[in-house]
């Protein structure tokens, strides 16, 4: 009985209904939470609990309407699930049909070929300054905090701790790396940092007792998180690092402390350390170079025609050292990851950015979506040239 | 070819297990690089922290209305761009050429230390520390504004030039918008049209 | 008797489309033709003098015409002719438009006085204001999406006011001299006194004042040219037309600092301006005619591509095909009451004729913009449009019962007619962005998924004449709907396959060009609905949950789907495709669904309702 549903063309047409639903209602949520937590919501969970948006008419009155729909992770696979179960219950394989069997293999192909790349795949992004290089790549979601031990005079040796693992609740974390825990008295996804000197209102506690938020006295306040698309969470928090005797000290810790701000340094039991809140960075075994960069517009207008960097990859441990042209629709593949021309800073036109992508599964789409379109032009062709037959 | 759905208990726990499997788990991670040093000792510029970050740099100059000024005698129309809310060149004997830049942005820009060091880097000079920083600073008010005005020269004609460079900005807040006058060229020229620079700075009215 | 009907309503519509290729009148002393074919570089387009007035006077004034006080009609490029050349004159013409009630009150201007005029104003009307406007235009709102319907009118109105301001500049300083020669004349006689006291002056040495104050009250002029100048007029003397440096009046006059020479081409247009202002009628065209051959001298292509622009301008041959589209379905709903042969036959073949126009219409755009069809939305209505007639001419071949004509009318009509009202912003040839500079990938993904568009839309609207026919007339018979019903389900499969294929093109062309090859996008979402419902409608009538009545219902759904692909994920301002929001195509968007929703109403009553007798029809 369950296995008759299961295989039946009711349930496929109900799914195809609920993922256009689910589409439609994800695409609308999108103008306020932006791409990448509308993705999560909807395409990458089980259910998805849509609410009625403040800022429609009547939003007001109407913001408690909640209704769910079945997400991604639900419809996709069950998609899989009932086509297979049609297919070695209801169908018989007949020429004429033979369509119809490349079609849906394909699409079961493209399904899980697009759970793969959700899974595995890897999108950073690099910046380079003209006749500068760089050698890692950074996360355009994910921070993470580090404490470096900077004692060697050659290496670094980075603990990193995924801004996941101390986000939700207090948190108390150790490494054998690391001689002390690593507790999160306070986080904060997003907060707006200021000098406490330059306050006049009152202001809550801060408890850092050491580092830039000591010495400078800031004051951290929550904020909302911000879902528009060039604009990034400051992403903070308040670390204490706790040694056997007992508290190192108390550091305040966030993603706008770059490379323009004094590192945050202590030593303890003869070594040196730094502690950063930074965006996740890559390390890459090999460099680029931006030797120049170079930006055409359309005659008399401002509209780019188009970019393009002249990029050297020195690889000490290959002995490689090329030089190659990045630009629009034309990316660097190397070594697994593919570099494509993304943006570079309006201001100086003298820094680009290249977007990295790392997708071991790129293959499938190609494969999978091939194999759907023969599919159809053989069925849609045979019925076309049978029913033109018959019309004559 | 076994039917898997004779035994659907079995199927749906393999199914549950390649989920977990595929779900990546989050893990503190040990690794060693290259020593790096990018960081200045000391603070640099102001610290008013809701900075963009650098995943996207901000796309406006600002949309905040020209002042009024009145152009010097001499000074003819410089390169056209779109960051440059006024742009003028002088010419000079032995080819000798400056150029005077007025833009403006939202903000500071990350701050009078990185500003300096960016005009000190485009001309080849190298970068200054906080502590210099106020040295390298005069402030000047004019007509009822307030610049902060710096002004610095490589030693030697650069590889680009027959003379060594000169570069004065004046800088002004204006309703939260930093304004950049900024002169650079050929120094013997510079020295001649500073005065002029001046008179120009005077008739800048918002 | 009947075939003289068809013959002589075929020959009716061949006249009405050889009547537009006269060209339009103009004033007839001057060779207002040959200037309207001048090229002139405006928004990083090589285009004749005309396609910018046309554009202009459409921003500005919403017609590409202008009604003076005596009723006469000026073309767009005898207005830009006054604009360029005799700016006292055009700044009385009222071009300006301003309703909104709080503007009207800004200027104290009386509603009823206002109204009187079509709330037209002229430059001269508005003069005074013009501080205001511009005060109030930099109160407005900096999010486009935030603002009050009376920002957007003023932000509007001085937009216009900045263009109007800088044509005025693009030929020459609008203040009037009696001679523009003369005075070019004279700045170059003043040139090197001028100069040598400029360098003697930057020296710290003694210099002539006066000479250089002569001299720099010229160049201080001409760099206000240079400034505020809307297109460039010289082309560049090294190097073919399209070539990369074209200058404008003023940047050309102030180069002549340094090369000691004034650029033949201004000499020349200072001729012809001259002439225009002089109203030497004779000296005018003997003028252009000299002007002329010093830009042909610098055309090393051969190929006047200008003037051929200039007469795709006047045939408007989508203007054209609408019309026609008109009569076509007028005369396929008669066809359905009385004479179905006849009337049916004339209806094709003026179908036939409308597509060839259209056709020809979108050829002449490739070649001129040397893209493929679709690169903006302006010219994706047209592409729609296009393909839905085609599928359907091949539909009406087949079944030949009218159905095929009546919606490739109906479509036509419609995307057209949206065409024309995209149009109204600008440049409809306007260059693309570098992220979408690539040929291959317009002529694959884009026309493919247009085409999906197209096809869905032609089973919606067989669909709504099903339900129309069915439902206040009784034409559909049996055989009909049976016909339609194979119609529809064709159609559909061949949405199905364009809009698969098409959307998969997009996905790798994003994966080639940012390495991802589904990234949710709010377009991208689009498309995949319309890819889900016809898959979603195909798998519905093979599981026989749908019958006939139903599937005109689904197809009418389609409607909806395509419309929100097309035009609603523009709207959210979200993600890569975003182009911005705009009232009244979000008015105009929901009205049509509402629309939509009302047919699918219909469609659902019981049969008792219907007028036509029907059961339901089994395959």
């Amino acid at each position: 009985m369950l296995l008759k549903i299961i295989s039946s063309l009711k349930l496929t047409v109900w799914l195809l209904v609920f993922s256009l639903v689910l589409v439609f209602f994800g695409t609308l949520d999108q103008v306020h939470f932006g791409i990448r937590a509308t993705q999560q919501k909807y395409f990458e969970s089980l259910i998805a609990l849509w609410q009625y948006p403040l800022q429609w008419p009547l939003g007001e009155s109407l913001h408690w309407l909640h209704f769910p729909i079945p997400g991604g992770y639900l419809i996709g696979p069950l998609l899989v699930v009932n086509l297979i179960a049609a297919h070695t219950t209801r169908f018989v394989f007949k020429w004429n049909k033979a369509g119809i069997f490349i079609i849906h293999l394909g699409l079961i192909l493209l399904l899980l070929g697009q759970l793969s790349t959700q899974l595995l795949q890897e999108e950073n992004y690099m910046w380079v300054e003209e006749g500068k290089s760089a050698n890692y790549l950074e996360s355009h979601h994910h921070d993470e905090l580090v404490i470096k031990d900077v004692t060697d005079s050659k290496v670094d040796g980075i603990v990193s701790i995924p801004i996941d693992l101390i986000d939700k609740k207090p948190s108390s974390l150790q490494h054998p790396r690391l001689p002390f825990r690593v507790e999160t008295r306070a986080f904060y996804p997003n907060a707006a940092i200021v000098e406490g000197s330059r306050l006049t209102e009152t202001s809550p506690e801060m408890i850092f007792n050491r580092g830039l938020g000591f010495e400078k006295d800031f004051v951290v306040w929550d904020r909302p998180m911000t879902y528009m698309q060039d604009e990034r969470n400051v992403t903070t928090a308040i670390v204490d690092l706790v040694g056997t005797d007992g508290s190192l000290g108390i550091w305040l810790v966030s993603n706008v402390f770059d490379e323009t701000f004094p590192a945050q340094r202590f030593s303890y039991e003869d070594r040196d350390y730094e502690i950063v809140l930074r965006i996740k960075r890559t390390y890459l075994p090999y460099k680029i170079e931006l030797i120049d960069f170079s930006h055409d517009r359309y005659m008399g207008t401002d509209i780019p025609k188009n970019f393009s960097s002249k990029v050297r990859i020195i690889n000490s441990q290959a002995t490689e050292d090329r030089q190659t042209l990045i630009y629009m629709n034309n990316p660097l593949r190397y070594k697994g990851r593919t570099f494509f021309q993304a943006a570079f800073d309006q201001q100086t036109e003298k820094s680009s950015m290249f977007q990295v992508v790392n997708n071991p599964g790129w293959l499938i789409p190609y494969i999978s979506c091939g194999m759907i379109a023969l599919g159809l032009i053989y069925q849609f062709g045979f019925r076309f040239i049978r029913s033109s037959r018959n019309k004559n | 070819m076994i039917n898997p759905f004779k035994y659907p208990s079995r199927s749906i726990l393999s199914i549950a297990a390649l989920f977990l499997i595929g779900c990546k788990r989050q893990q503190i991670v040990y690794y060693e690089i290259a020593k790096e040093d990018n960081s200045i000792e000391q603070l640099a510029g102001d610290t008013d922290l809701n900075r963009e970050s650098r995943g996207l740099p901000p796309e406006t100059t600002g949309s905040a209305a020209n002042p009024n000024w009145t152009i010097p005698e001499g000074w003819l129309p410089g390169k056209t761009s779109t960051m440059r809310r006024g742009s003028f060149t002088v010419l000079g004997p032995d080819n000798q050429g400056v150029d005077i830049s007025v833009t403006t942005f939202p903000g500071d820009v990350g701050g009078e230390l990185l500003n300096i060091n960016r005009w000190r880097k485009q001309v080849g000079l190298s970068p200054i520390s906080i502590d210099s920083l106020d040295e390298h600073i005069v402030t000047k008010t004019i007509s009822e504004m307030t610049y902060r005005i710096v002004d610095f020269s490589t030693e030697q004609p650069t590889l680009d030039d027959n003379y060594p460079q000169r570069t004065i900005v004046a800088t002004v807040n204006q309703e939260g918008n930093s304004w950049f006058f900024k002169m650079t060229g050929d120094a013997p020229l510079v020295t001649i049209q500073e005065e002029v620079f001046m008179g120009f700075l005077t008739s800048v009215h918002f | 008797m009947k075939k003289a009907i068809t013959l002589s309503l075929i020959l009716f519509a061949i006249l009405y489309v050889g009547r537009s290729l006269v060209p339009p009148r103009y004033n007839p002393a001057i060779e207002v033709k040959q200037f309207a074919q001048l090229p002139i570089l405006y928004k990083g387009r090589l285009k004749p003098m005309d396609t910018a007035a046309r554009n202009a006077l459409l921003i500005i004034h919403g017609k590409q015409t202008y009604k003076d006080k005596s009723g006469e009609r000026i073309s767009a490029i005898e207005w830009l002719m006054d604009l360029t050349m005799r700016s006292d004159v055009s700044d009385d013409y009222k071009v300006f438009y301003a309703s909104h009630p709080d503007i009207l009150g800004l200027f104290n201007i009386p509603h009823e006085k206002a109204a009187d005029f079509k709330f037209n104003f002229s430059f001269n009307e508005l003069l005074p204001h013009l501080e205001e406007i511009e005060r109030q235009a930099k109160l407005a709102n900096t999010e486009a999406q935030l603002r009050t319907p009376y920002e957007r009118s003023i932000l509007k109105l001085r937009q216009d006011l900045v263009l109007y301001q800088q044509l005025a500049y693009s030929l020459a300083s609008p203040e009037y001299v009696s001679s523009l020669e003369e005075e070019y004349q004279v700045y170059l006689g003043l040139m090197s006194a001028g100069v040598r006291a400029f360098n003697q002056q930057q020296a710290g040495e003694d210099h002539n004042e006066e000479a250089l104050n002569h001299f720099m009250s010229f160049a201080h002029r001409y760099q206000l040219l240079s400034e505020t100048a809307a297109f460039s007029i010289i082309p560049p003397r090294i190097g073919s037309l399209e070539s990369t440096s074209w200058q404008t009046a003023g940047q050309s006059l102030i180069e002549t600092i340094m090369t000691g020479k004034i650029d033949e081409v201004v000499l020349a247009y200072a001729s012809v301006i001259d002439a225009y202002r002089s109203e030497n009628h004779g000296n005018f065209n003997a003028a252009l005619t000299e002007l002329n051959t010093f830009i042909e001298k610098r055309n090393n292509t051969g190929w006047n591509s200008f003037r051929f622009e200039y007469i795709f301008n006047y045939l408007s041959p989508f203007y054209l095909s609408l019309t026609i589209y008109v009569l076509v379905f007028i005369i396929v709903c008669l066809s359905w009451l009385v004479w179905p042969v006849t009337l049916g036959r004339a209806a094709y073949w003026l179908l036939i004729l409308a597509f060839s126009v259209h056709t020809l219409g979108l050829i002449a755009r490739i070649f001129i913009q040397g893209r493929p069809p679709v690169t903006n939305l302006y010219s994706s209505a047209v592409f729609v449009g296009w393909g839905a007639v085609l599928f359907s001419v091949f539909l009406e071949r087949m079944y030949r019962n009218g159905m095929g004509s009546a919606v490739a009318a109906l479509l036509g009509f419609c995307t057209l007619l949206i065409a024309h009202h995209l149009g109204g912003s600008g440049d409809t040839l306007e260059m693309m962005q570098a992220v979408l500079d690539s040929n291959f990938w317009l002529a694959t993904h884009v026309v493919t998924v247009t085409l999906g568009y197209s096809a869905t839309f032609l089973a919606g609207f067989l669909g709504l004449i099903y339900i129309s026919r069915g439902f206040l007339t009784k034409s559909l018979d049996k055989s009909t709907a049976v016909a339609i019903y194979r119609m529809v389900y064709g159609t559909v499969c061949f949405a199905l396959l364009f809009s698969f294929v098409g959307t998969v093109l997009g996905g790798i062309w994003a994966d080639q060009s940012w390495g991802r090859f589904w990234g949710w996008d709010p377009k991208e979402n689009g498309a995949l609905l319309i890819v889900i419902w016809n898959a979603l409608v195909i798998h519905a009538i093979w599981g026989k949950i749908v019958l006939e009545r139903g599937l005109m219902i689904l197809a009418v759904v389609g409607n909806i789907i395509t419309s929100w692909s097309w035009f609603g994920t523009n709207m959210l301002g979200v993600g890569l495709h975003s182009y911005g929001f705009t009232d009244s195509a979000f008015f105009w968007l929901t009205l049509f669904w509402l629309s939509q929703f009302i047919f699918i109403a219909i469609g659902l009553l019981p049969h008792g309702y219907w007028r036509s007798r029907l059961e339901d029809s089994r395959q």
